[in-house]
């Protein structure tokens, strides 16, 4: 396996990537790197090349130029090795409608060479894993769009693969099935499996990535760490403070507070955004303020705000 | 043309002509059309220069012949060519959800219906406006009259928008393009022939000769209003085709009533439609009989072939169930009236009409596989199912293999039929002789044209389906590759007989790369003598048939090497796969 920047072992190695649609180039010497079990956010506008280079790794669509590594395996020439390793999700259903929710599992089990009583073992466990047990004679059709979705990443699960690739899991999901994605993708960090998973929507995968790669173009314009991404603002910190009730005395602290830029009241709520420096303060201080005002502390969280605005600023406006 | 596409009266019409005029296959079938025109001509004036040995001023006076041919072309290029142009007309907007939007601006439903109309009509009419320097020509050597003239001229008009106004309507029925296209051509051979079919077979059955007034069974069909009228003034014509303009009226009224009733109807298999109401009849009617299964669906789960799995058990034509009941539906009627045409026959002593009922299984075998073969991946890929079966460690020529097995059993259930028809035809032989075994040699010969033909027919359809794009494209282009195959040699062996002026030996061989009329050799061997020159054309047959298997395993070899990129992932290069890969044996579990 391949080494990332800070020497750990890659899942994912990407080296001047490049592949056009005959005259259109949809990714432009694309590179990063994702790390072993870590949650990967590759973030970009519609028509960025998130899908492009998904497919490139799903070993669908061979790389013009430059190389992509998975598990150390080149996808042009390892391609076989590389299929029993990855899980990929597109961006559309994918799934066979005429199947109940168990054949539909059962077919890909089949269709990835698992036999007998292994087979049943893996579909029993991910009905279980995705809460699909219930509805496992349902008919594919008659699931609502977010039990499609958990159907869906039960499908590329069911060879218990080292990777996973999600393209835009999340879009068109209600919020209380976006939670119960977000789970179980968390579920599976633990377990052990590295996502590589994309979205158009950055603060979407704030809270769930440890690592991000912004595309924009064809072109990458940031990858590392997500709290990386808050240093691209400059050296200003931004969190939001909710108490469980109205405190002005907290304000008055935090304002005091060696460091701290701005506090700004959110308009009809007990929360305050606050920007500091974080060569004068830490989280910490500020937690100890809030608790020493006398204030109850409802939510500490980082300001999502920001990570917006570096997308905004990483982006060109635009369709491409 | 942009000033018409942004002028306010036809919106849509502009719409229409602009993208046509975009779009390279306009240009392309244009082309062909001309070609084809041109070619059939030059070879007619041909033959009739050489019959009147090469003096050009015995043909003067032969204008009239000349047109009336031209004529007959045009005809033959609107029926052939306008149906597929206008079963699109609505569908289109149907499958780009672009009607609903239509409906929401203040084009009503009759102007979306005209304009869509007049916009698929106008290229049929520049291709007729292609045969103008013919019709130069034809007028130059003498003997058409204008009143000739004008009637040819408003007949073929008349018929553009018979037949136009009939597609239409199939397009504004029906969910999708191939289900317009393919009704559009189907149901219009039986509105024409229809009738006529009738009474040929009503005297079949009855003993007679066919009976009825020409007048009335023909008073729709265009052509036979033309020649029935030749030399007749333009207002005999013109009354003589009442019908045939209230049918264009009716037509445009049933497209206006189904345009909004089934704007948004679901795109269903029909097929499967007719099965689910079928199995829900047999049910019902099973009860009274105390529940009896004679067929058991199997209900298992995939073993190591999922895809042949699903082919077999959920696909609408794949399931056992369903393949008896198209097994039944064309072998009752094949053995019934294979029985009565035997039977019936052995009075006159002869029994030909069972060469058109092997013809017409043959020609129904083929467009059922054709139809199922170009559409086995490219569903896939319009279902968007096909990304997730490829990113699996499934090989190419394996998913492809899996996906044929439910073709080959789909073809066996074709086959029968024609097997029927070739046994009872070697039996009548044998029994209209007085007695003796059944000519052998004919039934060798019939069984290994099915053996043949069909795996290469499903083979062709299944790589043309691989490599196209949408549902249409690889069905119409399927049935457009196998007509030609059938039709082009003929028509080159009737090209190089007139050009030759022999009718027999080495200028006719290209009628062994037919299919069509390989069938008519082995029904007829005295015709394979007349073409031929040899009493017993068995040589010449195992050659035709060894080059068409050549055909079938060349295409085999294409899909199964070039699988991966044909189906869209990164594979082996072509020709670096493995022995074990090409059979599809390599699946590991993983």
């Amino acid at each position: 396996m391949t080494k990332t920047d800070d020497g750990t072992d890659a899942v994912v190695q990407v080296r001047g990537l490049c592949y056009s649609y005959k005259t259109t180039p949809a990714l432009k010497g694309v590179a990063f790197s994702v790390a072993e079990q870590c949650i990967h956010g590759f973030v970009g506008p519609n028509g960025a090349g998130k899908t492009t280079t998904l497919k490139i790794l799903a070993t669908l669509l061979k790389p013009q130029g430059g190389q992509a590594l998975v598990f150390g395996l080149d996808v042009k020439r390892r391609y076989r090795q590389v299929r029993r390793r990855i899980g990929f999700m597109p961006d559309h259903s994918g799934l066979y409608q005429d199947m109940t929710v168990f054949e539909c599992l059962d077919f890909f089990a089949a269709a990835y060479g698992l036999r007998g009583g292994r087979r049943d073992r893996a579909v029993g466990d991910l009905l279980e894993l995705t809460d699909m047990a219930g509805r496992k004679d349902s008919l594919v059709k008659g699931l609502s769009r977010g039990m499609m979705q958990r159907l869906n990443l039960a499908r590329a699960l069911v060879h218990d693969p080292d990777l996973l690739l999600l393209d835009e899991p999340a879009s068109g999901l209600d919020p209380r099935a976006r939670i119960e994605l977000t789970e179980i993708l968390r579920e599976l960090s633990r377990m052990g499996k590295t996502v590589f998973i994309s979205s158009h929507i950055l603060s979407e995968l704030a809270d769930l990535c440890d690592s991000v790669t912004i595309i924009d173009r064809g072109v990458v314009k940031y990858s590392g760490s997500v709290r990386g991404l808050h240093s691209l603002t400059g050296e200003h910190a931004s969190y939001v403070v909710t108490l469980e009730d109205e405190h002005p005395p907290t304000q008055e602290a935090l304002e005091g507070l060696e460091g701290v830029l701005s506090v700004t009241k959110v308009e009809g709520q007990s929360s305050y955004r606050l920007a500091f420096d974080r060569s004068k303060t830490d989280t910490n201080a500020i937690l100890r303020a809030v608790l020493e005002s006398g204030g109850r502390l409802a939510s500490f969280r980082e300001d999502t705000r920001v990570l917006s605005q570096a997308f905004m600023e990483l982006t060109e406006p635009g369709v491409p | 043309m942009k000033g018409l596409l942004h002028s306010a009266p036809f919106p849509l019409l502009g719409k229409d002509l602009v993208e046509q005029a975009a779009r390279r296959r306009t240009y392309v079938v244009r082309v062909v059309y001309a070609v084809l025109l041109f070619l059939c001509f030059l070879l007619f004036f041909y033959e009739m220069a050489s019959s009147m040995a090469g003096d050009i001023f015995w043909m003067l006076g032969y204008g009239k012949r000349m047109f009336e041919f031209l004529v007959a072309m045009q005809f033959v290029g609107i029926f052939l060519f306008l149906p597929a142009m206008m079963s699109a007309a609505l569908t289109y907007e149907k499958e780009r959800d672009s009607l609903s939007l239509l409906f929401i601006t203040r084009l009503r439903p009759w102007e979306i219906l005209l304009q869509k109309y007049v916009g698929h009509l106008i290229p049929m009419f520049t291709f007729l406006f292609l045969s103008l320097p013919l019709l130069a020509i034809c007028y130059a050597y003498g003997g058409i009259t204008t009143a000739y003239l004008s009637s040819a001229v408003f007949v073929l008009v008349l018929t553009c928008l018979q037949v136009g106004a009939w597609a239409l309507m199939f397009s504004s029925f029906c969910s999708g393009t191939v289900q317009a296209f393919v009704c559009s051509y189907v149901m219009g051979v039986l509105f024409y022939l229809g009738p006529a079919i009738c009474c040929v077979l009503v005297a079949l059955f009855t003993g007679g000769r066919p009976g009825g007034d020409e007048d009335v069974l023909f008073a729709l069909f265009p052509v036979y209003i033309f020649v029935d009228t030749l030399g007749g003034t333009l207002g005999r014509v013109a009354v003589r085709s009442i019908p045939i303009m209230l049918s264009t009226v009716v037509f445009l009224v049933l497209a206006r009533a189904f345009l909004v009733r089934r704007a948004f109807v679901l795109r269903r298999s029909v097929m499967l439609k007719v099965f689910r109401w079928l199995d829900g009849f047999m049910h019902r009617l099973n009860r009274l009989v105390g529940g009896i299964v004679l067929v058991k669906e199997p209900d298992t789960l995939p073993e190591n072939a999922p895809i042949a799995w699903r082919e077999v058990s959920k696909q609408p034509l794949g399931k056992l169930s369903h393949l008896i009941r198209i097994f039944l539906l064309i072998e009752a009627p094949t053995v019934l009236i294979g029985g009565a045409v035997v039977v019936l026959g052995s009075f006159r002593g002869d029994c030909e009409e069972l060469t058109l009922l092997l013809y017409m299984v043959w020609a129904l075998a083929a467009l059922i596989l054709t139809a199922r073969s170009a559409n086995a991946f490219v569903s896939e890929r319009a279902n968007q199912t096909l990304d997730v079966l490829l990113a699996t460690p499934m090989s190419g020529p394996d998913i492809i293999l899996q996906k044929v097995r439910a073709l080959r059993q789909s073809a066996f259930v074709l086959a029968v039929p024609i097997v029927t028809v070739v046994l009872i035809e070697a039996w009548a032989e044998s029994w209209t002789r007085g007695g003796g075994p059944p000519a052998l040699v004919y039934v060798a010969f019939s069984l290994a044209a099915a053996g043949i033909f069909l795996p290469m027919i499903y083979w062709v359809s299944l790589w043309i389906g691989l490599r196209a794009r949408t549902r249409a494209r690889a069905i119409i282009t399927s049935l457009v590759v196998l007509v030609s195959w059938c039709a082009l040699p003929i028509l080159a062996a009737m090209a190089l007989t007139i050009l030759t002026g022999v009718d027999e030996g080495p200028v006719v061989y290209p009628l062994l790369l037919s299919p069509v009329s390989i069938i008519a050799m082995v029904e007829f061997p005295e015709l394979a003598d007349d073409v031929l020159g040899t009493p017993v054309p068995v040589l010449a047959l195992v050659l035709t048939y060894a080059w068409h298997a050549a055909v079938w395993f060349l295409f085999r070899w294409l899909c199964l090497e070039n699988a991966d990129r044909y189906l869209g992932r990164i594979g082996p290069p072509a020709g670096r796969r493995t022995r074990r890969e090409s059979k599809g044996l390599n699946r590991r579990p993983v």
